[in-house]
């Protein structure tokens, strides 16, 4: 392979995609999306972070300024967890306007995350956003396509093909070089939105999260980059075994419109159907169920909890609650607390356990679905997937726990027992001790585990990418 | 004429790929949203045997104390789905149908979700809706886009016109032909889910086969006017699909993000916080700044007073 012959026609590729007027209608709607969606995607970013830190700030404040009280009662005015979006989720939305966004922390209970965008809006959401990497991964495929569908084809019709070789350029050459013209076109695209992109991580990653945003930058682009050489090689591929180019731009439109629209909707609605989910209230009559069977705390001769008072009473050698050296009450609920906790967690855990299993088939897909392996990656790198979510959820229910038994514990050691002597409030200095939620993101090395199924399909694809090439420059038939 | 322009259709290779894709879609798309129904079918039951079971578990143990009875009391309110909804099952997924409510949470249980999957919701339900809008208008484009070029290619055109009186009546036969195609399968498919899902025919299931069928005349006109531009095939299906995306995809995603940040919703988060610490903020009031406004506003109540230093549920 000559470097000169592969240059040439790169050369040439892109000069007649500048002379066509698709090229032309596509940069500008191209430069007009771009804006759009930059703009939107740093307001929709901004506005909702400063609101979510205001908010988080607030309830912090309000809970500080609480007056002297009864600890069970802090317990219950409890706390709120804000999602706090990521700077990358500006790239990708994912599912973040399908997430909610609040949740409120209480003893006892574990609440819903409420108030997604999705359920604050109208239908129209469910048609779907625009995001840099929407337009990266659904808008310029199809450019892609439309750009290099004739490349090989049309050459052929028009006989040219085989001038091109009688003069001396070999096969390889011509797919190389069609490959590298096409490739590198769709780079400009590329090239632009991530510039953009490095701009917001650089402006708004602080201290600490900067090394780790940008980690997360480059591992976004490089899979990019790959992606968009598989497509090439896709254009190219199709472009090379059709008989007319008319021919390749149908099998290309079929292409796309299969692994963009068709596959990954059907394949999560027959996850969805295989594996429905439970209904809210079996999964909650269901811990209901294991509460009880446990033990009841409402019940005073509930065989376990009359256990546990025995036990308690002989090791403090004591024969009545009341002259226990801690408060009953606050002991009875730490231990209900911790109970009932672990019984919500472990159905908790079954029903993610049925959403895995609902989105495995489309996440397997991308061994037949470079789409949907990058979808995935960029979701999770972009911190808009559902793991990320999950993460969100883990951390506010662990802060919801350590809230709820700190209160437990300061009513042990601080209230007296029913008909001792003391104050039934404490100062609200414990208040004040008790830290704010803080969210933290989930590590690179986390998300890069969650999603090896993605790279390891964008990998395959890129090899069969280059095992594909190779293979046509050698039987390329040139009428 | 038609006969032949039938016979020569049947045999294209769009016309089975058509036929298979939107009736397997369309017939998944049914038992889907037949699967929506008897979900939310199971749910309602499960619910009022729940409500019962839980009614009787705790009269067992608080039926000397009203007020301990109703703090633990879980009401289930019930929106009953209609069986059209399965067409399009929308919202529905988002908001829930069931919301159990105590009358301790008040204002902030009213936001409380359903579970589900969010990349389900984010990828949307495989309803006839979909099937209806995004599919349709494809298999359309598919079926016309070479309508006219498809014959000037294969150099068919030109003995055509020298034996047609009408070339224009001729494409419009040739593409009457596809649409009544897909309007028959259209008709079929909506019959279908009237049938498996149990939908009677009245207004609302008129209105929705009266809209299918003015969209897809929409697409059919769209189609015949980009052919009727005389253009080659690559041209057509360039444009037909460039439409489909700007129509289907990118527009209502543009409005979307425009109306996400021209009305952004953020008084719900303070709405939430300022709702508890209203609910809240009570408990450390004197009795008598809400109890005296209290008997004002409803005197009739006047005889039922409130402890000071003990609890009571009045109060509560």
């Amino acid at each position: 392979m000559r470097k000169n012959a592969i240059y040439l026609l790169a050369h040439q590729l892109w000069k007649d995609a500048f002379r066509s007027k698709v090229m032309r209608i596509a940069l500008g709607l191209m430069v007009f999306l771009l804006l759009f969606s930059t703009y939107s995607g740093w307001e929709n970013y901004h506005d909702q972070n400063d609101t979510r830190n205001l908010v988080q700030d607030e309830v912090h404040e309000s809970w500080e300024n609480n007056p002297d009280k009864h600890p069970h009662r802090m317990a219950h005015y409890g706390s709120f967890a804000l999602r706090i979006k990521h700077v990358l989720s500006i790239f990708d939305l994912g599912i973040e306007n399908f997430v909610g966004n609040a949740v409120f922390l209480e003893a006892h209970k574990q609440n819903t995350v409420n108030f997604s965008e999705a359920s604050m809006s109208t239908g129209l959401l469910r048609f779907g956003e625009v995001s840099l990497a929407m337009l990266l991964k659904v808008i310029i495929p199809l450019l892609i396509f439309y750009l290099g569908f004739a490349t090989v084809a049309r050459e052929r019709e028009n006989g040219t093909l085989k001038l091109l070789i009688g003069q001396g350029i070999t096969r390889k050459e011509i797919v190389f070089g069609k490959w590298l013209g096409l490739y590198s076109l769709s780079l400009i695209f590329l090239s632009a939105i991530f510039l953009i992109l490095l701009c917001f991580v650089l402006i708004e990653s602080h201290d600490n999260m900067y090394s780790e945003s940008l980690l997360r930058y480059v591992l976004l682009l490089v899979s990019y980059l790959l992606f968009f050489a598989i497509l090439s090689t896709i254009t190219i591929l199709v472009s090379t075994f059709s008989k007319t180019s008319k021919g390749a731009l149908v099998k290309l439109l079929g292409i796309w419109l299969l692994f963009v629209i068709i596959l990954p909707k059907s394949l999560q609605a027959i996850g969805y159907y295989l594996y429905p989910t439970p209904s809210k209230i079996e999964i909650e009559t269901a811990v209901e169920h294991d509460l009880i069977r446990q033990g009841n705390s409402h019940n005073p001769d509930d065989p376990h909890f009359k256990a546990l008072k025995d036990s308690v009473l002989l090791a403090h050698n004591v024969v009545k609650v009341e002259d226990l050296p801690f408060n009953y009450g606050g002991f009875i609920m730490s231990r209900g607390e911790a109970m009932s906790t672990k019984v919500y967690l472990k159905h908790q855990d079954r029903l993610y356990q049925v959403y895995r299993k609902q989105n495995n088939l489309e996440r397997l897909s991308a061994f037949v679905n470079p789409y949907t392996a990058i979808k995935n990656w960029s979701m999770a790198f972009s911190g808009t997937d559902f793991q990320s979510f999950l993460h969100f959820k883990a951390q506010a229910e662990g802060y919801r726990f350590n809230l709820a038994q700190e209160m437990n514990q300061l009513q042990m050691d601080f209230i007296p027992n029913k008909g001792k002597a003391g104050p039934n409030t404490i100062s609200n200095k414990y208040w004040k001790a008790f830290p704010p939620f803080e969210y933290h993101f989930l590590s690179v090395s986390k998300v890069l585990s969650n999603e090896l199924t993605s790279i390891m399909a964008l990998l395959l694809w890129s090899v069969l990418s280059v095992f594909g090439l190779l293979r046509i420059s050698t039987n390329l038939k040139a009428i | 004429m038609y006969h032949l322009l039938f016979k020569s259709f049947f045999r294209t290779k769009i016309f089975l790929v058509s036929l298979v894709l939107l009736v397997t879609v369309g017939l998944i798309s049914i038992l889907i949203g037949k699967q929506y129904l008897v979900k939310q079918e199971n749910t309602i039951v499960a619910a009022q045997e729940f409500q019962e079971e839980s009614i009787k578990r705790n009269l067992e143990y608080h039926s000397d104390d009203l007020g301990l009875l109703l703090y633990y009391l879980r009401f289930t309110l019930i929106k009953k789905p209609t069986n059209i909804s399965a067409i399009s099952i929308g919202q529905s997924d988002v908001n829930p149908s069931l919301q159990a409510v105590t009358i301790r949470g008040l204002e902030g249980q009213k936001y409380d979700t359903d579970f589900e999957n969010p990349s389900l919701l984010m990828s949307g339900n495989l309803d006839l809706g979909f099937v209806i809008i995004y599919l349709f208008p494809l298999v359309l484009i598919a079926m016309t886009f070479n309508l006219y070029s498809e014959e000037k290619e294969l150099g068919t055109w030109r003995i055509l016109a020298a034996q047609t009186a009408g070339k224009s009546m001729f494409l419009l036969k040739k593409l009457l032909i596809r649409i009544v195609f897909v309007f028959v399968i259209l008709i079929f498919l909506m019959f279908l889910a009237s049938a498996i899902l149990q939908i009677p025919m009245h207004q609302k299931f008129w209105a929705i086969f009266i809209q299918s069928i003015l969209y897809l005349l929409f697409w059919s006109a769209l189609c015949l006017w980009i052919v009727s531009m005389l253009k080659d095939s690559s041209f057509n299906a360039l444009a037909l699909i460039s439409i489909w995306v700007l129509l289907n995809i990118l527009l209502p995603a543009m409005v979307n993000n425009y109306v996400l940040n021209r009305y952004q919703v953020p008084e719900a988060l303070n709405a939430m916080v300022e709702q508890r610490d209203g609910y809240h903020e009570k408990w450390d009031l004197e009795k008598d700044a809400t109890m005296t406004p209290f008997y004002e506003a409803y005197p009739q109540y006047k005889n039922y007073s409130v402890p000071d230093n003990q609890f009571s549920w009045i109060w509560y």
